[in-house]
């Protein structure tokens, strides 16, 4: 890390540590809008970290990867990530971004364009924080561009993932929004894949630490069951999948962007990302015992969570697919020029 | 309960730290011109030798690497180096390693030996192995395993006594591979009295193979191929000036050997041959499921790719990566020993040295040694326990 992202790390990790607490966040699963944590992050000026385009676009992304890390530990539940990318998406654009929180995801139906108007119909189905959100960011899937719309324009129905953080569907009958040029779906899919495997590296990263925080405390047969190869070596296979997510999920963010390294960069974040999920959270869970299955133990914030990210956003398969198919068309020779372009 | 996590410190940074680093422009400039090379010197080696990559011995083609400078890379040119950057060489290393190049002849020299001896050795021992591992003609095996000494390397034998002639040598040094071949061995001897502490008392020497009472016996691996060695010391004599750096420190510095081992991108890309297989037997439209593993395999490839340019950045700052080399090296190996098992899965079919399909020929080769990736260099158990240290575990 050099100076400004070391200043946002310290700055987001003090921030995030007076707001998150554990009963902040069984308040969010139960539906409650953390509204003075939003009140923060937005005075502290976090929400235009990727936006601000008098700063070089690598600073940026490495300056937003510090924080949405920083953010992904303390398991932020509101939408930090989706309104950080929205506004960068907009204002890359010349789009206004509306105030407060912001959301995007994919529009099953279509847009219809008339200049700088869009109208658009069909639904988009778990959109994070769209109840919370004042505008959601939508695309379809077949390239055309996105449509900015304010949120209470369309039906919502509430819904959640495993962990409670809202996931919500929107219906649109015939709904007037602002075209965003030159960004689709597809932009969104990705960015969406980006933010959620930032949010798995940080969280796998709290898990590890928690895990070994209780197995150096744990005593059992009069010794800390740290002392135990069994726990180490476990331990140290836990350690390998979270190093490598936050690598692979920090160079996805790096290609924020960046339109020649993203596809590789992105699908590849999401896959080992995912992939470190089940071998991670059984790790965690196995050390830390019945404990860990309570509710009252702060453990299955990240573990439930874990769960459901990995699925949002296009699983491991369906990126792993994709990606394959694209590796294939280099052949056997073409495989190692394609991964290293 | 809850109190638990509001103690937890999550700003605090891991034990471990892999910062995001890319190849500079001077790096990745060198690809074209490995890429035009190896398509012209590996073209005729069949797929199944070139699955052998570091394990293959050759040494014309090492002599080639040396004459394009290839060997030697980040020395100093008095030495016969050619004073470029660690992150320059990392990227002749993984071109060499993906193309399945030939590289065992020369490997340990230029990978460990040479970097011990620049850092330990004296101004003779450099000025005498230096040019000839940089030109491709002078190879090196490892001395650290011993009959009773695996992974419990602090628990070596073999003793090198101080005589009024030299050194006198008694004992055994087991799996070094291609001693039946190399002219040199660095090899870690007991010196000093058995004390409690048994890192205590070893030293490090350079060892000329050929010298008098030094017997080298090839042990063929369960595929028939010989590349390790058994080598006896029945009162061998080494000179005087074969102590490598200072009496009595050979732990620390075997330990510092151990880190130039671990950290490469050979420690993942043992199983190159087979991916590049997985992916012609592919075809350009493979069915869905072939096509999610092939994309998998690229997304674990692409994270460890990344993960070991880290470290090979902080080896270019003078910095000790020990704790993310042992990361990378694990990650790897499991990465790299799952290949055969995957291919296997794909597609169902025999390995076989006789077949027609490269597929079959790669197969058989590398299902055969791939439960070698998580021994050679530091078994997974060792590796896993200097994790566990690093964590605060023990």
């Amino acid at each position: 890390m050099n100076e400004t992202e070391q200043l946002i790390h310290d700055a987001a990790h003090r921030l995030f540590s007076q707001h998150v607490t554990p009963e902040l966040l069984l308040k969010a699963e139960k539906g409650e809008w953390s509204e003075a944590l939003w009140n923060a992050v937005e005075e502290a000026g976090f929400l235009d970290t990727l936006a601000d385009t008098d700063t070089p676009l690598a600073e940026r992304t490495a300056n937003t990867f510090a924080l949405l890390r920083a953010a992904a530990r303390h398991l932020v539940p509101i939408p930090l990530g989706e309104t950080i990318v929205a506004r960068a998406l907009l204002a890359a654009r010349k789009v206004r971004s509306p105030d407060g929180p912001l959301s995007f995801g994919i529009l099953e139906g279509h847009t219809h364009q008339h200049g700088d108007h869009a109208h658009l119909k069909g639904k988009a189905l778990r959109v994070p924080y769209a109840r919370n959100a004042t505008g959601v960011l939508l695309g379809t899937l077949d390239g055309k561009e996105c449509v900015l719309v304010a949120t209470r324009r369309g039906r919502l129905a509430e819904n959640t993932n495993i962990a409670g953080e809202p996931r919500d569907d929107l219906a649109f009958a015939d709904t007037a929004g602002t075209t965003v040029p030159g960004i689709n779906g597809r932009d969104l899919e990705l960015a969406g894949a980006t933010l959620r495997s930032i949010s798995m590296a940080g969280a796998l990263e709290r898990i590890l630490m928690q895990t070994v925080d209780y197995a150096r405390t744990r005593v059992q047969f009069g010794k800390p069951i740290a002392s135990f190869q069994a726990i180490q070596q476990q331990l140290a296979v836990l350690a390998g999948h979270a190093a490598a997510s936050a690598m692979a999920a920090e160079v996805a963010m790096a290609a924020f962007g960046n339109a020649d390294r993203r596809d590789l960069d992105v699908a590849a974040a999401k896959i080992r990302t995912g992939e470190a999920v089940g071998a991670s959270t059984s790790v965690a869970h196995q050390v830390h015992g019945a404990i860990g299955i309570t509710r009252e133990h702060s453990l299955h914030f990240a573990t439930r969570r874990l769960w459901s990210w990995r699925a949002e956003f296009g699983a491991e398969t369906e990126w792993a697919g994709r990606l394959g198919r694209t590796m294939a068309k280099s052949g056997g020779a073409g495989f190692w020029p394609a991964l290293t372009k | 309960m809850c109190a638990i996590v509001a103690h937890m410190n999550l700003a605090q940074p891991l034990p471990f730290r892999f910062d995001l680093a890319t190849l500079p422009p001077e790096a990745e400039a060198m690809r074209a011109e490995l890429r035009a090379f190896l398509a012209q010197e590996i073209a005729a080696i069949p797929f199944e030798k070139r699955a052998r990559s570091w394990s293959g011995f050759n040494p014309d083609f090492s002599r080639k690497l040396g004459e394009r400078g290839w060997l030697g890379m980040t020395w100093p040119k008095k030495y016969g180096g050619h004073e470029r950057t660690a992150l320059e060489r990392y990227v002749v290393v993984e071109e060499l390693l993906a193309a399945g190049a030939p590289v065992a002849a020369h490997w340990v020299a230029d990978r460990q030996s040479g970097p011990l001896l620049l850092k330990f050795g004296t101004e003779a021992q450099r000025q005498r192995v230096l040019p000839g591992i940089a030109r491709g003609e002078t190879y090196f095996a490892i001395g650290m395993s011993e009959p009773d000494s695996g992974s419990d390397l602090a628990s070596v034998r073999t003793r090198a006594t101080r005589t009024a002639e030299g050194w006198r040598v008694n004992g055994t040094k087991l799996w070094s591979s291609w001693a039946h071949k190399a002219q040199y061995m660095i090899a870690v001897f007991r010196t000093g009295d058995n004390t409690d502490q048994r890192q205590m008392g070893l030293s490090q020497f350079l060892v000329d193979l050929s010298a008098p009472g030094i017997n080298i016996r090839p042990i063929a691996d369960l595929t028939g191929h010989e590349h390790f060695n058994e080598v006896v010391f029945d009162n061998a004599l080494l000179p005087e000036d074969a102590l490598i750096g200072a009496e009595g420190q050979g732990w620390a510095q075997v330990t510092a050997e151990l880190a130039y081992e671990r950290s490469g991108p050979e420690r993942f890309l043992s199983s190159m041959a087979l991916v590049q297989q997985i992916v012609e037997a592919a075809g350009p439209d493979p069915s869905e499921r072939v096509a999610i593993a092939i994309g998998r395999i690229a997304a674990r490839l692409h994270a460890l790719r990344r993960l070991s340019l880290s470290v090979a950045t902080q080896l270019q700052r003078g910095e000790n990566p020990a704790l993310e080399a042992s990361l990378v090296k694990d990650v790897g190996a499991i990465f790299e020993q799952e290949i055969p098992d995957i291919a296997h899965d794909l597609f169902a079919r025999e390995p076989s040295a006789a077949s027609d399909e490269g597929l079959q020929r790669v197969q058989h080769y590398l299902t055969q040694t791939a439960p070698s990736f998580s021994l050679r260099g530091g078994t997974r158990e060792i590796l896993r326990g200097i994790i566990a240290r690093g964590l605060g575990l023990r």
